[in-house]
């Protein structure tokens, strides 16, 4: 079995095997394009733990079939599916579970995208926007008059 | 520095938005930050065009009209009052099961939709019109048209959460328009000798397609569908169609009056299919492909049930050829009047017509189209069309403009009966 080095953002090297890495549709297409590599794959935008956490779902995943490219349209109805053993992994801080989302992105690994984000809107779900934004440590930046606008648009959708 | 759902770029917090599943949460994340609040707005356009038409406005607000048509729709039409049948794919059929008091919560739901309204309820309906731009009262109807009310309404509002329609709500009508009643309307009436009473309601979505249409015209929009405006054609003082006038039924005895402005429109059938089978991909503009022409027509009854005439649209004039007859009771309601005539051009060309007298004898809706059909043609051109008795002067008046901007014929051109 082939293996491949990566070198991510704080120069630290990962060997992982081939089959692993190709989870990510952006080393496969670039093991594609350039053949055999001896030097380690630089990962500019990701760090060495957010990266072998990325490395820990691919290995888990890694003989998953391929995710289909334009399978959106019953997405919605999948969308509070999450594996049992991806539930686990995404338990991490805030900044780990973005990180996660950054690099999965990044990488192209659509699956561990969706996890991601899936993982995201659970949190999201049965909250208030005061809520919310006490769960994501953000602002309210509307405007009074913009409060008062999106007020008056569900006013009536309240009981 | 620490990450946080803030640093995702935009299209990622919409991809969470994606998965908010329920309105209520979809709802809570758009209001939470204006960044949530931008790309849930995706989200609402994906959620209403996988079920509704695509509207034609460019600023359309997807959120708000998901919102109402989800929530308060379907809160609406949980109720155990009345029975839907779908007869065709293009065809509801509403049963009132039982007849029961509407409550002001009916009203707000369906705010945009009312056509009619019944004693039985009318303090609650006087406040309730004052705020409703869109509400026609009649004040004369009495306890056994209730059931004719619920029908409309619940009719309306079904029509309102079916697939194929658009529709367009009060603030939103100079941009938007009302597929249901372009689609229903270019149905030929009176195509089956059973289907009176399917004929008398698609009459009613034509009433509300000019309503909504040229009743709440937004000044200055050169975006309606209808390009013409009804100000603009007539006159804000001339003329009115009693649709207009909050009078649709009067105890009255039936007329067939004389002289008649009219309104058509025109869909291109192939641009209405296109609405039709719109999905998320690509772009219908259609607001070029239909046209509102003022038509002005004088009517002269030749024996009880026929009639002859003549008039000018905005190209030429043209002779009419007509018959008129009653049609059955129509929930309670009588007085309602099968209207059918052909027009021809000098060149021999014409068209047909096919519509309802209004039991108030002010108003024609119906459907027309070529009066020699193609039958090979499996779309031929056809669209609504709204009539309204007028006044003499009135009437003469629109001529006299007519005839001195050069656009009617020579008085020879008029046949004289």
């Amino acid at each position: 079995m082939s293996e491949i080095k990566l070198l991510s953002s704080d120069q630290a090297t990962i060997t992982v095997q081939k089959e692993v890495a190709e989870r990510s549709i952006l080393i496969k297409n670039m093991l594609e394009d350039v053949g055999e590599v001896t030097e380690a794959i630089p990962i500019p935008n990701v760090n060495e733990s957010v990266l072998k956490k990325v490395i820990e779902w691919c290995e888990h995943h890694k003989g998953d079939p391929p995710a289909q490219a334009d399978d959106d349209s019953d997405s919605r109805k999948k969308s509070t599916d999450i594996d049992e053993w991806d539930q686990k992994f995404m338990q991490v801080d805030q900044e780990m579970l973005f990180e996660i989302i950054l690099a999965a992105n990044y990488l192209d690994i659509k699956p561990l995208l969706d996890v991601g984000c899936k993982t995201v809107a659970n949190m999201i779900k049965g909250k208030s926007p005061d809520e919310i934004r006490k769960t994501f440590n953000i602002q309210n930046d509307f405007t009074p008059e913009e409060e008062e606008q999106i007020r008056r648009e569900n006013e009536w959708a309240e009981e | 520095m620490v990450v946080g759902i803030q640093a995702l770029p935009f299209e990622l917090i919409e991809q969470i938005a994606t998965n908010l599943t329920a309105i209520d949460d979809l709802n809570n994340f758009s209001r939470a930050c204006r960044t949530f609040h931008s790309a849930s707005q995706f989200v609402y356009r994906e959620l209403f065009l996988s079920t509704y038409d695509r509207p034609n406005g460019g600023d359309y607000n997807y959120a708000h009209n998901y919102r109402w048509r989800k929530i308060i729709l379907e809160k609406f039409l949980r109720s155990n009052h009345y029975r839907v049948e779908n007869l065709t794919q293009n065809q509801v059929r509403v049963k009132v099961v039982e007849d029961v008091p509407l409550t002001i919560e009916f009203l707000e739901g369906v705010r945009d939709l009312i056509f009619e309204a019944t004693s039985k309820n009318f303090a609650q309906l006087e406040s309730f019109a004052s705020k409703s731009r869109n509400l026609l009262i009649s004040s004369h109807l009495k306890a056994p048209q209730t059931q004719y009310f619920m029908i409309v309404q619940i009719l309306l509002t079904n029509i309102a959460l079916t697939n194929r329609i658009v529709w367009a709500d009060s603030e939103h009508c100079s941009t938007n328009t009302q597929a249901l009643a372009y689609g229903e309307a270019g149905r030929k009436l009176f195509a089956n000798d059973y289907a009176d009473e399917d004929d008398i309601i698609q009459i009613w979505a034509t009433a509300n397609l000019f309503l909504l249409h040229l009743g709440n015209r937004i000044s200055g929009s050169e975006s309606l569908g209808l390009k013409l405006t009804f100000d603009e054609i007539c006159g804000e003082e001339r003329g009115a169609p009693d649709l207009w006038k909050n009078n649709l039924w009067v105890d009255v005895e039936p007329e067939f009056h004389r002289y008649w402005f009219g309104l058509y429109v025109y869909l291109d059938p192939p641009d209405l299919q296109a609405l039709h089978t719109f999905r998320l991909n690509g772009e219908v503009h259609q607001e070029d492909h239909y046209d509102g022409k003022l038509t002005i027509m004088e009517f002269l009854t030749k024996t009880p049930t026929t009639f002859v005439g003549t008039g000018t649209d905005a190209d030429e004039p043209f002779t009419i050829q007509g018959s008129i007859k009653p049609l059955p009771t129509f929930y309670s309601i009588f007085k309602f009047r099968r209207v059918s005539f052909t027009t021809s051009y000098s060149a021999g060309d014409g068209w047909s017509y096919e519509g309802c007298l209004l039991p108030n004898s002010q108003t024609i809706l119906g459907s027309w189209s070529t009066s020699d059909e193609d039958t090979d043609d499996p779309m031929p051109p056809r669209g609504p069309f709204i009539m309204w008795a007028v006044g003499k002067e009135d009437w003469e008046y629109e001529k006299a403009l007519r005839d001195a901007e050069g656009r009617v014929g020579e008085e020879d051109d008029f046949l004289n009966f």
